[in-house]
């Protein structure tokens, strides 16, 4: 089953055949889960716990509305557009405790940018706003190309350039001030 | 947001080229609405972005994950989950109060409403007969007949509209076509001569059968 692709191994899952659903979304589990942790780890301050348990719900999410997915999508924009609302929520709700204070401690010996240019990056990340960070989360971080990012958020590749233009600006300002 | 063919661009090509590398059109271009210390600073924030990013450690996964989110899945049975909790005397009493209550309810919701043009009962007789003292030769059933009436060569139906022809069954062998033309109401009945009498079924010979 390795070499079907995502949108394939969601279908099988939703055709709801017993062992062979539970080994695709094993499959789509192996490919998402640690994009999807990174996704959160970076996104919400660097809070492992958090995004551990983003992870863990956002599969049950998956098992629960697996058929509002239709096949005329892409399944990996589906997941990140699912991980970036649940993001945005818990913003909302204001939740997020920012702990890249902590996390530096235990990071610093594999860093290649100086301490202080990496503490300062770090935090500078930390204080744009989620969507510009999610942006360059997932640019930066996760590779994900321009076309992935504008099929998550459902915008033309235009519009992302020019908010991903406007999170840089913003980075740039914070980060030489 | 609005389309900006400019910011669009720029962003091309920050992400790719230092100020130093562009070509002098596309150096103009990009001094056209930005210094090149914006420039610089910027390219130098994406590079630093990137290289934060590829060196910064990541997170584990923790592998008994997926383990937990095919169980979490696994919802019990909504009834075990109702019979698992605990049940508290109150909530007990006040269950049976409620069944207690609906039922009573029920019970006088079945009564039949005296204001009514409909009739009192739900009776149902289907017979043709020439006599004045027809014979019970045919009988459907109904849980509220008690009650039949019989016409001179005429065939009746009566029943409550809201029950109409859905409780019925024939248990004649005959098969029994209902005919809307034949049902006859309170209001119409009153105008012809009727022979109203208690009927059990229970004695039914056919309804026994």
């Amino acid at each position: 089953m390795q070499h079907l692709t995502d949108e394939q191994l969601i279908k099988i899952y939703q055709s709801n055949e017993g062992n062979k659903s539970q080994v695709a979304f094993g499959h789509l589990y192996n490919r998402y889960a640690k994009l999807m942790l990174n996704y959160f780890y970076f996104s919400l301050h660097y809070d492992h716990n958090k995004a551990q348990d983003f992870v863990q719900d956002l599969f049950v999410k998956i098992l629960e509305k697996h058929h509002t997915f239709n096949n005329d999508q892409f399944f990996k924009a589906w997941i990140y557009r699912i991980a970036a609302n649940m993001c945005n929520n818990e913003f909302r709700k204001n939740n997020v405790i920012r702990k890249y204070h902590d996390h530096i401690k235990s990071s610093s010996e594999i860093m290649t940018l100086s301490p202080e240019t990496e503490k300062d990056l770090r935090k500078c990340i930390t204080d744009l706003n989620p969507e510009q960070r999610s942006l360059i989360v997932l640019r930066f971080k996760l590779k994900l190309s321009i076309k992935e990012i504008a099929q998550i958020y459902e915008c033309p590749e235009g519009t992302i350039k020019s908010r991903l233009f406007y999170a840089t600006k913003e980075l740039s300002k914070l980060f030489k001030v | 947001m609005k389309a900006n063919p400019y910011l669009e661009r720029v962003y091309e090509l920050l992400e790719q080229f230092d100020f130093n590398e562009l070509s002098e059109k596309d150096r103009t271009y990009v001094l056209s609405n930005m210094s090149e210390k914006e420039y610089i600073n910027m390219r130098s924030t994406i590079k630093d972005t990137e290289t934060f990013f590829s060196n910064s450690s990541e997170p584990n996964i923790n592998v008994s994950l997926l383990s937990s989110i095919i169980h979490t899945n696994h919802k019990p049975n909504i009834l075990i989950k109702i019979l698992n909790q605990p049940v508290k005397f109150y909530q007990l009493a006040a269950f049976i109060v409620l069944i207690l209550a609906i039922y009573t309810i029920k019970q006088y919701s079945d009564f039949p409403d005296k204001n009514s043009a409909l009739p009192l009962h739900d009776t149902i007789f289907i017979q043709k007969a020439d006599s004045i003292y027809p014979k019970l030769a045919d009988t459907v059933y109904s849980k509220l007949i008690d009650t039949v009436k019989c016409i001179r060569e005429k065939i009746i139906y009566i029943s409550r509209e809201k029950d109409t022809n859905t409780h019925v069954k024939l248990l004649s062998t005959t098969a029994y076509v209902f005919d809307s033309s034949k049902v006859v109401f309170k209001k119409t009945t009153d105008s012809i001569k009727e022979l109203t009498f208690t009927k059990d079924v229970s004695s039914d010979t056919l309804f026994k059968n």
